[in-house]
């Protein structure tokens, strides 16, 4: 299916919602899914949350009245989801300061690559970041977005998401060369 | 010498990676799920509607609130399920029949 752009995919959106929704999946679900596995790590749990995402989207994609572009406001919803789930699980943790926990998630999943020990480092470098700071930082580095979008994403200031995310790529580059 | 950590070096790469096909099962499942949760929407959209036309109505006629029939109307809202009040409130809560 040949991808649309946004402007255009909202309108056939207006005219024929399930058309409209195909489109959007077709053009987001892989983005959408990279996003959420890089904050939750297991490969199901992000099939599922990309599940919920879309199903969010489709309930919702009426009341969608463009105060802030489309590509925002679908990663909000997605970052939204995985948030919870990540949420959900703290709930279900023993000791709330056990983030060690987290960074044992890659070490549950079959759908992990050890053999790449540069690559396993720096996610567990990431992991180790509060997570709203990982949003942040995954957006700009993987999804290179705009601090302007990143801002409307998480509901916050370009300024403020720019400063997250340099104090974030500090943080990750110490825990490399600590952990060398 | 200690070599230092460098974003350049690393680029993009992750270690993650998924099974064949993983995209296309989240398509059909996000699919599988819209339809089925249709006829809920359907039948619970009519009958919250349906209920709470039959709430104004009482209580204009009637200076006693509860009958019979309102608590069959309280009975039929508590057997909706979360997922069905959460739909029902997102469509409803800007209604101006009900909100006025």
């Amino acid at each position: 299916m040949k991808t649309k752009d946004d402007q255009e995919l909202i309108a056939i959106a207006v005219k024929e919602p399930e058309k409209g929704f195909r489109y959007l999946m077709t053009k987001y679900k892989e983005a959408v899914y990279w996003h959420i596995r890089r904050l939750v790590v297991i490969h199901e749990d992000a099939q599922d949350a990309t599940q919920e995402t879309f199903i969010r989207i489709f309930r919702t994609l009426s009341n969608f009245k463009g105060e802030c572009s489309l590509r925002s406001w679908i990663y909000r919803i997605a970052t939204n989801e995985a948030l919870r789930l990540l949420s959900q699980r703290r709930n279900n943790q023993v000791s709330l300061e056990d983030v060690s926990v987290e960074l044992n998630r890659m070490t549950a999943d079959e759908y992990v690559d050890y053999s790449d020990l540069e690559a396993v480092k720096l996610q567990k470098a990431i992991l180790a970041l509060p997570a709203k700071q990982q949003v942040v930082f995954n957006l700009r580095y993987y999804n290179e977005l705009g601090y302007d979008e990143i801002a409307e994403i998480t509901g916050s200031t370009p300024d403020s998401m720019k400063s997250s995310f340099h104090i974030a790529k500090e943080k990750i580059i110490k825990y490399m060369n600590l952990n060398y | 010498m200690k070599e230092e950590f460098d974003f350049n070096r690393i680029g993009k790469r992750m270690p993650y990676t998924c099974p064949e096909g993983f995209l296309d099962d989240i398509e059909k499942n996000v699919w599988k799920t819209i339809k089925k949760r249709r006829p809920i929407y359907a039948i619970s959209g009519g009958l919250l509607a349906a209920s709470l036309t039959l709430l104004l109505v009482f209580n204009i006629l009637s200076s006693q609130p509860k009958t019979d029939d309102f608590e069959k109307i309280e009975r039929a809202f508590a057997n909706l399920s979360n997922i069905d009040r959460d739909y029902l409130l997102t469509t409803y809560q800007n209604d101006l029949f009900i909100n006025e």
